[in-house]
């Protein structure tokens, strides 16, 4: 079963967590920690398909579904380049908590 | 009873086939057809590689288990996006599934559309997946990291490279041919070491993989391997493509033979393509026609490029922006997809405007040859009475007289000839089987897709579900069978307990056309 959101805890290690094993396999070229300043694509080469997997995971560890992702993946009509750790659970904590109110 | 091999060969055609099996190409796979059955077996509407290989293992129609494409169309406010399939989208029961909870062990890999996995007695390892995520497509999660240590084994190349695979459809530099049938070999190499550890260590009931190399390697490659086009191609480079072709299929009668001789005597084996192949000889624009028959609008001002009729990735959200959605009502969302999509028909004009639109398709005539371009025309039956369907289910699927794919891009004819002959899919595949319970030696009618299911869980000595849509083809078996119906297929259900909101994929697929995987 699925984490109901008031027993989550602090978001960002969670959302660490779900990087590292996303990422474990990708033999990435920096060793440094995910932290809230890591970029998505430029530090975790994500790409597109990464993104959605991404997703899924989130969705799946914090049993949500239909979070406003748009909010999050743009930005005055387009479509933004990158995203930090910190973006992505700043994202989190606004609507998780807004779902759990 | 006995076990059953189900090898799958993504695109395998007796076409080719028997002239490699008479050549010495395929010694081991004439050993098996000699003392087996064969015949064709036909493929879903629109043979290809979704529909196909989820209908083989389902039993079900797209109709009913929802797979028509790798993609399917989600008409929003704002214009069509188009969302990826994968085992969330599927409705129906898989065999593995079936075979699993009556109590048989199941090994599954490299089938199309399994990921995220459903939960099997034994091991399942989705096809089409990046090698970054395979991970997630593996169960159990526990055989990763052995299949990550397996010698002779990169468990990279068991992933869909996307950027590399994009090629079969874009086409490649002619200096990375080489490189790129050496690739399809080595993948294929790998996913059978894969499973000959699985098959060793922890053999089940039921073992089936796909190998796809000759899908990829038919597309690009056809006009050397086909016997009636190879004369036209005879340079130094012609013949040396071909006989590093050649030496795929070499490989595979092998791996093959080790497969075979691995599972033993005691056990049913069974061949399998999701579709045939032929040649395609011209590029039909059916978004074009569409648009000369006032069905569709072009953006003004925004215009892409065709290569030679191909549209490549990177350019399929440009495509996209150069519909004009306010004016148009229907459209083709794919080149896979052979398929006509409505948009704001009313109700109650539906049926007519159906009927209109196929006559005006079985109408056209090519402007120099004078013949029918598009041979046939299927209406959504369905929808068409007003039943339930598949939301997300074409209005009408077109078949040409190339036996090709569309283009959906704009140009400056609907028909153009290709500079030379491509592979693309033909409904006839192929069906080979032997062992205990075939017969030997003989050639049947041809079978249907969905007979595929029944047949196995015939063998696996297993009831035949009631729902499912084929037959156990008891032609093919060298005993009077009795076919044991019973039950139902039950609700398909994956590992994921969240399922993206549509909003969600609608953001996601954005973001994949603007990162260009959208082939």
């Amino acid at each position: 079963m699925p984490n109901p959101v008031s027993s989550l805890g602090p978001i960002e290690p969670q959302v660490i967590a779900i990087l590292k094993d996303l990422t474990v396999d990708w033999e990435l070229d920096s060793q440094e920690e995910i932290t809230s300043s890591t970029h998505l694509m430029a530090d975790l080469a994500f790409e597109s398909l990464d993104i959605v997997q991404l997703v899924v995971a989130i969705e799946k560890k914090f049993g949500r579904q239909g979070l406003p992702f748009p909010e999050l993946f743009m930005r005055e009509g387009d479509y933004v380049d990158d995203l930090t750790v910190g973006e992505l659970v700043r994202f989190l904590e606004v609507h998780l908590s807004q779902g759990e109110a | 009873m006995a076990k059953v091999l189900m090898i799958g060969i993504d695109g395998a055609t007796f076409t080719l086939l028997d002239p490699f099996m008479e050549s010495g190409v395929m010694p081991y796979l004439k050993s098996l057809v000699a003392r087996g059955t064969r015949g064709y077996l036909m493929s879903t509407a629109n043979p290809l590689t979704p529909p196909a290989w989820v209908s083989m293992v389902t039993g079900r129609s797209p109709e009913a288990h929802g797979v028509f494409d790798f993609m399917h169309p989600l008409p929003m406010a704002d214009g069509v996006y188009m969302l990826l399939n994968d085992s969330r989208n599927l409705r129906c029961e898989t065999i593995w599934s079936m075979a699993s909870r009556q109590g048989k062990r199941v090994t599954s890999l490299n089938f199309y559309g399994m990921s995220p996995p459903m939960a099997v007695d034994g091991y399942l390892i989705s096809g089409f997946v990046p090698w970054k995520h395979l991970r997630s497509a593996t169960y159990p999660p526990s055989f990763f990291p052995t299949l990550k240590q397996l010698p002779n084994l990169d468990y990279k190349l068991l992933g869909f490279d996307v950027s590399e695979e994009k090629k079969s459809i874009q086409g490649i530099a002619p200096e990375e041919h080489e490189a790129w049938i050496l690739k399809h070999s080595q993948r294929g190499q790998a996913w059978y070491h894969c499973l000959a550890h699985l098959m060793a260590t922890d053999s089940t009931d039921l073992t089936a993989v796909v190998f796809d190399g000759p899908d990829k390697l038919q597309h690009l490659f056809w006009r050397y391997l086909d016997p009636a086009l190879t004369g036209g191609f005879d340079t130094p480079w012609d013949l040396h493509l071909r006989e590093l072709c050649l030496r795929h299929y070499q490989e595979l009668d092998e791996i093959i033979r080790q497969l075979v001789e691995r599972a033993g005597e005691d056990t049913n084996v069974i061949f399998t393509s999701d579709h045939g192949f032929g040649a395609t000889t011209e590029v039909v624009y059916l978004n074009e026609w569409l648009a000369r028959q006032g069905y569709l609008r072009w953006r003004e001002g925004r215009e892409v490029e065709a290569v030679e009729g191909k549209l490549t990735a990177n350019r399929l959200k440009e495509h996209l922006m150069t519909v004009d959605w306010s004016a148009t009502c229907a459209y083709c969302p794919t080149p896979s997809s052979n398929a006509i999509h409505l948009k704001g028909v009313p109700p109650e004009e539906y049926g007519e405007f159906c009927h209109k639109l196929r006559q005006e398709l079985l109408d056209y005539r090519h402007p120099e040859d004078g013949g029918q371009v598009f041979v046939g025309v299927d209406i959504n039956a369905a929808r068409l009475v007003g039943e339930p369907c598949i939301e997300y289910a074409p209005d009408l699927v077109v078949r040409l007289r190339d036996g090709g794919f569309v283009s959906i891009l704009p140009a400056p004819a609907v028909v153009i000839q290709r500079v030379y002959p491509e592979g693309t899919h033909r409904p006839n595949g192929i069906f080979i089987a032997c062992g205990p319970d075939i017969r030997r030696g003989q050639q049947v009618d041809p079978l249907s897709i969905l007979d595929i299911t029944p047949l196995i869980l015939h063998l696996l000595d297993l009831p035949v579900p009631a729902d499912l849509e084929g037959r156990v083809p008891v032609e093919v078996l060298n005993h009077a069978a009795t076919v044991r119906r019973g039950g139902l297929t039950q609700n398909h259900q994956t590992l994921e307990s969240a399922e993206m909101s549509e909003e969600d994929q609608a953001v996601l697929l954005a973001q994949l056309q603007q990162l260009g995987y959208m082939d």
